[in-house]
């Protein structure tokens, strides 16, 4: 059963919540490995998967969760996962469960359902993307697995497409993913990773994808002017987009050849979440093709079309989830960046044409789209670094107001780009809307919610190459409900 | 906190360059080799060891230096400090921290 489903209205989510829940998974590339997880659910329901190589499937798994023991789905031959939706649960609790088939016998996994609808209890969660297997080890994952969150949400790129880089400290397999069993190789590779692994049996977890699950920068049409378009493009994303669903701890509808909706409104007491997809209906980029993404902002769309992030389907359900939620915080949930971020001087500016920077029109559309006296909170990521912004429509406009407050969170192993970092940073008096810009470091950020703030602390580690570098709380912001805008607060 | 540009800081610039150097930007180019050599050599540590970068990004980089870029990039190239083919540059001298 759908428990994060896409809510297509306020009600329908609620009578969905009502009876749904936790989606488990795990993983495996060998028997030996195993990966569980689940998918954070709603009140009294979840959603189990557990994932294993087709030549070592049994033909049916249980599922164990605190003596009930349920029938998942069989497996099927080629298929590398099964899962389980559990109903009928206590809201808040916190459930263990495993899979078991025949000798075969899961990790543990760990859970805990959404608060009850209209909870003021305080809402604690991590939030992270962008982990290349190759450039570092997943302390990160490390960390999350032992803090005591309630649920993590990773907001894209869980895996990277690409070919071995070379000479690195450990390798993708295979080439560069374009067919299904290339993905599906690809998922199983990073899943035998013990950090990753721990983090998804710990917590329940809420996934979106950004563009790496396919390809780099993808919008809906295709890639980039060097990557694939057309029929070729769209047999490509098919995969990807199975092979996702194959190995996330997701409850959204199993993607067809053709359709593959994952936003989606979560209720986690005092807060929303929109989980939002910003790639399979993006619009080309705003003005200029460019390979390293960087050009001139460009205001104007297209020739007859809306340059939109998001598509005007998901905005208009966007807007109107914005307008009937009755929770205390919302937190839009993104893939890129939605505020803006000039690099360069007064004199020569650029913008990344990637984030919502390509597509000005549609943040202002997003912005003004929210309710006045609503509490909105944007978390993203992609950019491989820590920025915390205030979101306001009509950028160019002195003393323009405030509507929102971003935190882009740092990326799990990607590469914090130097040449990015100190563009930023010398750029900062070109971005009075940027707070807080950290641009080498990777981590998670942990946010505190309760009906009076937002707190938000980025917790960095020490060396990406070590898996259990120690972590630091390097800095902490709170919005204060009533007041959009971040304010820094002293660590501790 | 966004009052002054962060440029970044490669060390002391020598007082012989006082006169073409305020607060981590050019003001003028020495005439004389030997000083604006000095001057490159320091602008060149802005740029990465193995990157390749589009003219479009080495403008950006070099824009916070001074703003007449393509005199920049073309000093650089000429002395030796970056590298050029096909609109792709990369660096190829300057001091390296370790």
């Amino acid at each position: 059963m759908t428990i994060d489903g896409k809510v297509i209205s306020r009600r329908a989510f609620l009578v969905g919540s009502a009876t749904a829940a936790v989606v488990a998974c795990t993983s495996t590339k060998s028997s030996s490995t195993t990966s569980t997880s689940v998918a954070a659910g709603t009140a009294t329901s979840t959603v189990t998967t557990t994932t294993i190589l087709p030549t070592s499937a049994p033909p049916t798994m249980v599922t164990t969760l605190n003596n009930p023991t349920f029938t998942s789905t069989p497996f099927t031959l080629g298929v590398p996962s099964v899962r389980k939706a559990i109903e009928k649960l206590e809201p808040g609790t916190t459930y263990h469960y495993r899979f078991t088939a025949g000798t075969f016998t899961s990790t543990i996994g760990r859970t805990k359902t959404a608060p009850k609808t209209g909870s003021t209890a305080p809402v604690k969660f991590g939030f992270v993307s962008c982990q290349h297997y190759e450039l570092g080890k997943y302390g990160v994952h490390a960390a999350m697995a032992h803090d005591d969150i309630d649920v993590v949400v990773f907001l894209g790129d869980f895996i990277y497409e690409y070919a071995p880089l070379g000479g690195m400290p450990r390798e993708h397999l295979g080439g560069e993913c374009k067919t299904l069993a290339d993905y599906r190789r690809r998922y199983a590779l990073y899943l035998t990773d013990p950090d990753i692994q721990a983090s998804r049996a710990a917590h329940p977890w809420l996934v979106i994808w950004d563009d790496h699950e396919i390809v780099n920068n993808y919008h809906g049409d295709g890639g980039a002017p060097t990557q694939t378009a057309g029929a070729e493009f769209k047999a490509r994303q098919a995969a990807a987009y199975a092979a996702w669903w194959e190995h996330q701890p997701t409850s959204t509808p199993q993607p067809t050849a053709t359709q593959a909706e994952i936003y989606r409104t979560v209720n986690w007491g005092l807060a929303n979440f929109y989980l939002t997809d910003g790639r399979q209906y993006r619009t080309p980029d705003g003005c200029e093709a460019l390979a390293d993404g960087f050009g001139k902002p460009c205001p104007a769309p297209l020739a007859g079309e809306i340059a939109s992030v998001l598509g005007a389907k998901q905005e208009a359900w966007l807007a109107d989830a914005l307008k009937t939620s009755s929770a205390k915080w919302d937190v839009l949930t993104a893939s890129t960046m939605m505020g803006r971020i000039k690099v360069g001087t007064a004199g020569i500016s650029l913008v990344n044409l990637d984030q919502w920077d390509g597509y000005t029109n549609a943040t202002d559309r997003v912005l003004k789209s929210i309710p006045v006296g609503r509490d909105v909170v944007v978390i993203t990521g992609d950019l491989h670094t820590s920025v915390v912004a205030d979101l306001i429509t009509d950028i160019d406009t002195p003393a323009a107001k405030i509507i929102a407050t971003e935190f882009v969170g740092p990326s799990v192993s990607s590469w914090a780009d130097p040449t990015y970092d100190k563009l930023v940073t010398a750029s900062l008096p070109l971005n009075p809307n940027v707070k807080y810009f950290e641009g080498k470091a990777h981590g998670y950020v942990r946010c505190d919610v309760t009906a009076e703030k937002f707190v938000a602390t980025f917790r960095f580690i020490a060396g990406v190459h070590d898996a259990a570098s120690p972590t630091v709380d390097a800095k902490k912001f709170a919005v204060n409900a009533g007041h959009p805008g971040a304010l820094e607060v002293p660590l501790g | 906190m966004n009052d002054a540009a962060t440029l970044p800081n490669h060390g002391e610039m020598p007082r012989t360059l006082t006169p073409f150097w305020v607060d981590g930007r050019i003001t003028k180019m020495p005439a004389k080799a030997g000083r604006r050599l000095v001057l490159l050599e320091y602008v060149v540590q802005d740029f990465e060891v193995g990157v390749q970068y589009t003219e479009k990004m080495v403008n950006l980089m070099l824009g916070l230096r001074h703003s007449d870029t393509a005199m920049l990039r073309r000093y650089l190239v000429d002395a030796g400090l970056m590298g050029r083919e096909n609109g792709v540059y990369w660096r190829t001298g300057g001091a390296v921290a370790i």
